[in-house]
């Protein structure tokens, strides 16, 4: 089976032809890790390189998200038991006072979409929660979103929270949103700063580098 | 009477009414000053937090907060005594809940529209965020779902109670610009309708049921707006709607998809306020629209508000060049960075800037891109203020 077929189903946001081209697959003995990682991922990163550049809108990133999640439902119970690990864990939210949450979704896709396994908390997420999430759901990662100039320092709040429960070496902490910038990620503490969801795939991939060579 | 525009104690001599300022100034010409506005037209209101620092700082007494156009605790609207300091030229008129399906609160911190959307806000000074609308959750669903619900009446007295006499007396009693403030249009009603991603997933993949939805919608907002505009067409300077077309990057759709699903909405819609004012028509849409603005005003939309100038694509310089002959800008002072964050220069220069940039030749309304949030100082808003007059 050619993966790039697969591939250009995410692309082109064909849900239920990446569902069957995924069973099939399966049933015919393809390797399900494989299926992430030669079609899956190429697919989203795609999809994240056209919405960078503003040839992908909102909706089609969407459904192209869609098609992802519907061949992921198939083949991640089949990697979980393998025991395969994923690429990271991700924790991601909207911080406590904020419920915006399209930017966060957004970059919960393309995180899922480039093999992240990805624990979204939701919105107005406590920063205990965020703890949490390190301490008993091992993320490696966590990403943080305000849309609010007024909710913004609940990411500091957050990050104090991390740091008082002395996980804060144990995770790296990604920040975004529509009034943070790089100065305010260096500002509260933060290791990364995206400004788009693309993007935030970038960091989070440099995050795990630099955690990996530790 | 006020008379003509006063401008106590500093500033450049004036010589227009507030009104002609803004009149001639939506009509591309130059006026004696910029007109501002401060809590007229769309988004252009104020935090609780910072309207109290604010009021603290200029020396008048505290006051009882007037709730604004988001709901309890987000906005107020600014008193005639902080309006007159600053020399403001316009004044809002708002329609009120109808009588049928009034906003019904669920606790202190939700609550349902007239349209069956629940709203809710973290903490009580935080802004309502709409949670869930009545065609949410519903997988592929037929065009009679859309029969399902219970649409508003656009013709509920309620909305129009006392209008016509609030706005006479403004006319009768003050020389002020007015804007009549209408709901949202088309796109964003249907979102909080079906849900954001499932609405921008069927424009996609369930194009009749996106297309009966929003059709649904255009005809009550079209007859709100003739409700509106029936008892007070003939007395207003503009008329504003809101519909938010874009992110802080790009729009949320391609031009050929806008073109497709929704431009034909906002042009019928504009056309009606057109067919029953002479008034200005003004749109509010956040974010980066510069891909979609010209086909904005194909639609007819005169106005275009906030002009979020930090958004990709929205410098000011380059959309005056490209736009400015066919359309006016209202707002331009940005809310993310330079008000909460900048020094009372920066705000000045911001001020300055965007008076060179948006406003050579008439065309621009200064305001803020958005409300003005919780932190913004009380000397960056005076700086915001003071500058228009002093500018000139």
């Amino acid at each position: 089976m050619d993966f790039n077929d697969l591939a250009q189903m995410v692309i082109s946001g064909d849900n239920k032809g990446a569902e069957s081209w995924t069973q099939e697959a399966l049933d015919s003995g393809v390797e399900p890790a494989a299926i992430i990682d030669s079609g899956l991922i190429p697919g989203m990163e795609e999809v994240g390189r056209r919405f960078k550049s503003a040839e992908y809108h909102m909706p089609e990133v969407l459904i192209s998200a869609r098609a992802m999640k519907a061949s992921l439902a198939l083949v991640r119970p089949l990697v979980t038991d393998s025991g395969i690990e994923p690429k990271g864990r991700v924790a991601i939210g909207t911080v406590r006072g904020d419920l915006h949450d399209i930017g966060k979704n957004l970059v919960g896709m393309m995180l899922e979409g480039a093999g992240y396994e990805v624990n979204d908390l939701g919105a107005n997420v406590a920063p205990e929660a965020f703890v949490d999430a390190v301490e008993n759901g091992g993320a490696d990662l966590i990403c943080l979103s305000a849309l609010l100039t007024t909710t913004m320092p609940m990411m500091n709040s957050t990050i104090e929270a991390l740091t008082q429960a002395e996980v804060r070496g144990r995770v790296g902490v990604m920040i975004g949103g529509a009034p943070v910038n790089q100065a305010y990620a260096d500002q509260v503490g933060a290791d990364g700063y995206a400004p788009d969801s693309a993007t935030a795939v970038e960091v989070a991939d440099a995050l795990m580098k630099k955690r990996a060579a530790g | 009477m006020v008379g003509r525009s006063r401008s106590p104690g500093r500033g450049t001599p004036v010589s227009m009414s507030h009104r002609e300022r803004v009149v001639k100034a939506l009509n591309h010409e130059e006026t004696d000053r910029t007109p501002m506005d401060f809590g007229g037209g769309p988004a252009t209101q104020i935090h609780p937090d910072a309207y109290v620092a604010l009021l603290a700082h200029l020396g008048l007494e505290p006051e009882e907060l007037i709730e604004g156009a988001r709901g309890e605790g987000q906005v107020v609207v600014p008193s005639e005594d902080v309006l007159l300091r600053f020399d403001v030229d316009v004044r809002p008129a708002q329609l009120r809940q109808p009588d049928v399906r009034p906003r019904t609160r669920i606790d202190e911190l939700s609550y349902f529209d007239e349209w069956g959307v629940r709203w809710e806000k973290a903490f009580f000074t935080a802004p309502d965020i709409n949670v869930e609308g009545p065609l949410q959750g519903l997988v592929d669903p037929a065009i009679s779902a859309v029969d399902s619900i219970d649409w508003p009446v656009p013709d509920d007295p309620g909305r129009v109670r006392g209008l016509r006499d609030r706005v006479e007396e403004l006319r009768r009693n003050t020389d002020y610009a007015i804007v009549l403030n209408l709901p949202n249009s088309t796109f964003a009603l249907s979102q909080r309708l079906r849900g954001f991603t499932e609405l921008l997933e069927d424009l996609l993949l369930n194009e009749p049921f996106a297309e009966a939805v929003q059709e649904r919608v255009t005809d009550v907002i079209c007859g709100i707006a003739t409700t509106a505009l029936k008892e007070v067409g003939d007395l207003v300077d503009g008329v504003a709607f809101g519909d938010d077309m874009g992110i802080q990057t790009q729009s949320y759709l391609s031009r050929e998809l806008y073109r497709k699903m929704i431009k034909p909405h906002h042009a019928r819609f504009v056309g009606t306020l057109h067919s029953l004012t002479d008034a200005r028509v003004i749109m509010h849409s956040d974010g980066s629209i510069r891909e979609l603005l010209g086909d904005i005003i194909d639609c007819g939309v005169d106005v275009i508000n906030p002009v979020q100038t930090n958004a990709t694509g929205m410098e000011p310089g380059r959309l005056k060049a490209e736009f400015g002959k066919d359309v006016c800008f209202w707002g331009g002072i940005d809310t993310q960075k330079v008000l909460p964050f900048g020094s009372p220069d920066d705000v000045a220069r911001e001020v300055r800037d965007r008076i060179g940039d948006l406003g050579a030749g008439g065309g621009y309304v200064v305001a803020s891109v958005h409300n003005i949030q919780s932190e913004v100082p009380p000397e960056n808003v005076v700086a915001m203020f003071d500058t228009v007059r002093e500018s000139g």
